[in-house]
């Protein structure tokens, strides 16, 4: 899940949490396998590496402080945390981990240009396409991700007029927004994280 | 004399009745064929019920992409026009003008450029079975075209073609190499769309050289569908109106026109018409030379007593897989600057299972569906396996299977030599194929450098060669996870929740052949950590995966065990189960039956699933149209001739109780079991 806040002068915090417990049983078995469904599994050794490189590459980045990653190997819970200056820099960052990663060909090329701040307008925009990509999942892929879900928060500090997803719901004191995805609906292009929030 | 003309009789009428088989409008490079034979008279399917099943993807949690009989190409529309129209015609031939007295195909066929499904139907009244296509599979403003001395019409990517004692309903997936370009990447410049239009427009003239087979006014719609794409396309390109952020192109609302994914969507559906014209024509023509008929196995299949069959090449089906997978790879490789795609072309991917065929012979007999399943092999793969299944699995094993609530057995009894041997020549295969090609002697290395210290003699009997699986019971497990809870303001809370999962019973044993090598293995494994003893001649895994499900490891009276089954740790590990606890003389009787023997109960299965998961809601589940289909199942290794190994497949369907569906109509039910077991 995404939880961003983003305050009048373009500056804000990135907050992101991949929370896999409710298949921990599953992943203790599958941690002790190199591959299955035919994708390669990372040893919980490389997955703490690649944590470390992406807070590195964070702290490099102009206008992005405050990092700070957790893990549970426990409970498979993983947080990103940062703030940044502007939201060019915060797209700048994501792209930089992208890039740090190239390398090793795990780079994520939709992490590009994600997210846009105007005047009173942001926009969640997305790079993933899935007309393309719903046709690379098996069956096996599909009900995995039929049960996963992907949760959007967006703070701000004025008051939202309205959300073009209208999946949307706007918080009670009328400055968040929050969005709810089933994950298997994003991959196959059923719904899309694409949206703009208008401020009041 | 006589016999020589009783010969002679003989051979015509067989020629003849070849003659008539529409199997000769099935191609010899089909990998799969699905024959189902004459209905019974008088009886009626229920289109409904077939209608309602799983397998035909409109009622499945992810029907849009499940591919049964090529339906996962078509669009919604035309994918609910071919279900009723596939479900109407089998089940009222009349009304279709389908002969229900001779046999009902469907095949598939693939190479580089297409993949395709296609149905064979007996005819019996040409014109009823025009009326009926044409207005349940097509929509009113298809046309039908009558150029090459029989009917055809395409439209949404369904083709059909008739004559006047059979017609023929192709389901293709159009894949062109020329315009397989990766328009996501090349999007923003406009030469990159004008080249692809250039490949288009040469694909078209290609396909339109090589046959006749369009007709003048088919040709011409096309030609005029694609000259308008083209100038639209070229007009929109003029005045610069693609948008020059891309990104915004992936959204639902910027997608729709005008935008080069549709132009390309258009051009491929052009294409797509016109290939598949281009299969039905040879389809309609086929010599006898070309068909399946010339091929051995598949005509020897056709002259047996069955209902409903199903054949398939499983040589050429692993030629493609493999062929597939190092295209994979090589397309990986170039991409980063290793060996170069068109290598691929040069490779010869000859295996071990060439000239092997799968086939399964169905039959019905009230509540019981027989399947005899064939794997005939070919020299290679017949030297390899004869004599591999051999024998019965001991009886002492059985006294360790806890029978009061018993749901599947499967007991094997092979030679060790053999059945490593084969294991190792299909690995060596896989590995040959699998993209490891510089890392292959490496391996292989390896395995020798291994046979240095454990001789070949020591290597195939450490295990004995019998080996039992059972699963006794079905236990909840309840565990934990973490989630979250938003308050009105979206402020996250942490909070604990308790998920019940299904967790088999299960015991596995392994006969061991060589008592003191085994205890060695196990000293090591112990030594390293792997195991822990906890008492004598009994293990448990270290980092034990589950702890809500601890698993055994015993090594005791010449078997290897593993279980979880707690109550026979606990009582009944000295001598195993007696009385009512044991299994009863019959199933013991049936395990030793066949050295291949699997038998599993879906009626216990389903009740001690439904009991675990009414605890929880408070309230009996739904049942599954699984539970609906198979009562139980049981798979029994035959004797056969040499180079054929037969499967006897079991299945106990629920009683027909208003006695209205035909055969057809449970080998619908069948198949759609196996499909949800295999989901």
């Amino acid at each position: 899940m995404e939880d961003i806040t983003i305050h009048n002068n373009g500056s804000g915090e990135f907050f992101y949490t991949v929370n896999l417990s409710q298949s921990k049983a599953n992943l203790d078995i599958l941690m002790q396998d190199d591959s299955s469904e035919g994708y390669r599994i990372p040893s919980r050794q490389e997955i703490d590496a690649d944590i470390v490189r992406t807070k590195l590459t964070l702290e490099k980045q102009p206008g992005i402080t405050a990092v700070v990653t957790t893990t549970d190997w426990v409970n498979y819970i993983f947080t990103l945390r940062f703030k940044f200056n502007t939201i060019q820099q915060l797209n700048a960052a994501v792209e930089s981990v992208s890039a740090e990663f190239a390398i090793d060909h795990k780079s994520i090329p939709e992490a590009s240009g994600n997210f846009a701040f105007a005047g009173k307008t942001f926009n969640r925009r997305s790079n993933y396409n899935a007309i393309m990509e719903r046709e690379k999942l098996t069956p096996k892929d599909k009900e995995i991700l039929s049960k996963a879900s992907y949760s959007c928060i967006y703070r701000f500090d004025q008051a939202v007029g309205n959300s073009s997803n209208p999946k949307s719901k706007i918080s009670s004191n009328g400055k968040s927004v929050m969005t709810r995805f089933n994950m298997l609906n994003l991959a196959t292009g059923a719904e899309t994280i694409v949206h703009t929030i208008q401020l009041k | 004399m006589k016999h020589y003309l009783l010969y002679v009789f003989v051979l015509l009428t067989a020629a003849l009745l070849n003659a008539q088989d529409n199997a000769l409008h099935i191609p010899k490079s089909s990998s799969y064929v699905v024959t189902i034979r004459p209905l019974h008279n008088g009886e009626q399917n229920s289109a409904e019920s077939i209608s309602r099943l799983e397998m035909f993807g409109s009622n499945t949690d992810y029907g849009e992409d499940i591919s049964v009989f090529g339906s996962s190409s078509l669009d919604e529309s035309p994918r609910t026009r071919l279900t009723n129209y596939l479900t109407g015609t089998l089940s009222n031939p009349k009304i279709s003008g389908i002969d229900s007295t001779r046999n009902i195909y469907a095949f598939h066929e693939e190479d580089d450029t297409s993949s395709y499904w296609a149905y064979i139907f007996p005819i019996t009244n040409e014109q009823t079975f025009s009326t009926y296509i044409k207005a349940n599979l097509f929509t009113a403003d298809a046309h039908v075209s009558n150029d090459h001395g029989y009917h055809s019409v395409t439209r949404d990517r369904i083709t059909a073609g008739w004559a006047s004692n059979y017609a023929i309903v192709l389901l293709a997936d159009y894949y062109h190499p020329l315009v397989a370009t990766n328009w996501f990447e090349e999007l923003n410049t406009q030469q990159n769309i004008a080249d692809s239009i250039a490949a288009v427009e040469a694909v078209l003239e290609e396909y339109t050289e090589q046959s006749t087979l369009l007709s003048d006014s088919v040709k011409k719609e096309r030609t005029a569908e694609l000259e308008r794409e083209n100038a639209r396309l070229l007009d929109e390109l003029n005045k610069g109106e693609f948008p020059e952020d891309t990104s915004l192109l992936y959204t639902q609302s910027v997608i729709e026109e005008p935008s080069p994914w549709n132009v390309q969507n258009r051009q491929n559906d052009t294409l797509h018409d016109t290939q598949s014209f281009y299969i039905l024509n040879r389809l309609m023509n086929l010599e006898e030379s070309s068909s399946i008929y010339s091929n051995k196995n598949f005509r020897s299949l056709q002259s047996e007593k069955f209902e409903a069959a199903y054949w398939y090449n499983y040589g050429l089906v692993m030629q493609e897989a493999y062929r597939k997978r190092m295209e994979n790879n090589f397309s990986y490789a170039y991409m980063y600057g290793g060996q170069e795609k068109e290598t691929l072309d040069t490779m010869l991917f000859p295996t071990m299972w060439e000239d092997s065929y799968i086939a399964g012979l169905v039959t019905f007999n009230d509540t019981v569906t027989t399947m005899e399943h064939r794997i005939s092999v070919g020299e290679e793969m017949s030297q390899l396996t004869t004599g591999m299944y051999k024998g019965k699995v001991d009886r002492k094993m059985l006294r360790y299977v806890k029978s009061d609530n018993l749901m599947a057995l499967v007991c094997l009894s092979v030679d060790m030599e053999k059945f490593m041997k084969f294991g190792g020549h299909v690995y060596k295969e896989n590995l040959k194929y699998s993209g490891m090609g510089m890392f292959e002697q490496t391996y292989l290395a390896m395995w020798d450098i291994l046979r240095v210290f454990i001789d070949d003699k020591t290597m195939y009997n450490i295990l004995d060669g019998k080996f039992v699986f059972a699963v006794t019971d079905l236990k909840p497990v309840v565990s934990t996870y973490v989630s979250y809870e938003y308050d009105s303001d979206f402020n996250r809370q942490e909070v604990t929740k308790e998920k019940t999962d299904i967790v088999p019973e299960f015991i596995f044993m392994a006969g061991v052949g060589r008592k003191k090598d085994m205890e060695n293995i196990i000293g090591i494994l112990e030594r390293t950590g792997i195991l822990k003893k906890v008492n004598d001649n009994v293990y448990v895994p270290v980092n034990a995966s589950n702890p809500n499900s601890q698993m055994y490891i015993v090594f005791q009276k010449g078997m290897l065990m593993f279980t979880n089954n707690e109550d026979l740790m606990n009582n009944h590990l000295n001598k195993g189960y007696s009385g009512n606890q044991r299994m009863t003389r019959k199933t013991r009787k049936m395990a030793r039956r066949s050295p291949l023997m699997a038998w599993w109960d879906g009626r216990r299965t389903f009740n001690t699933m439904h009991k675990i998961t009414k605890d929880e809601k408070g309230e009996p589940a739904e049942k599954s149209e699984l539970e609906k289909s198979v009562t139980s199942g049981l798979i029994l290794g035959k004797k056969g001739r040499k180079g054929v190994h037969r499967v006897e497949v079991s299945v106990t369907m629920p009683p027909d109780e208003d006695n209205k569906h035909n055969s057809l109509n449970r080998f619908f039910h069948l198949l759609n079991g196996l499909f949800l077991i295999m989901r």
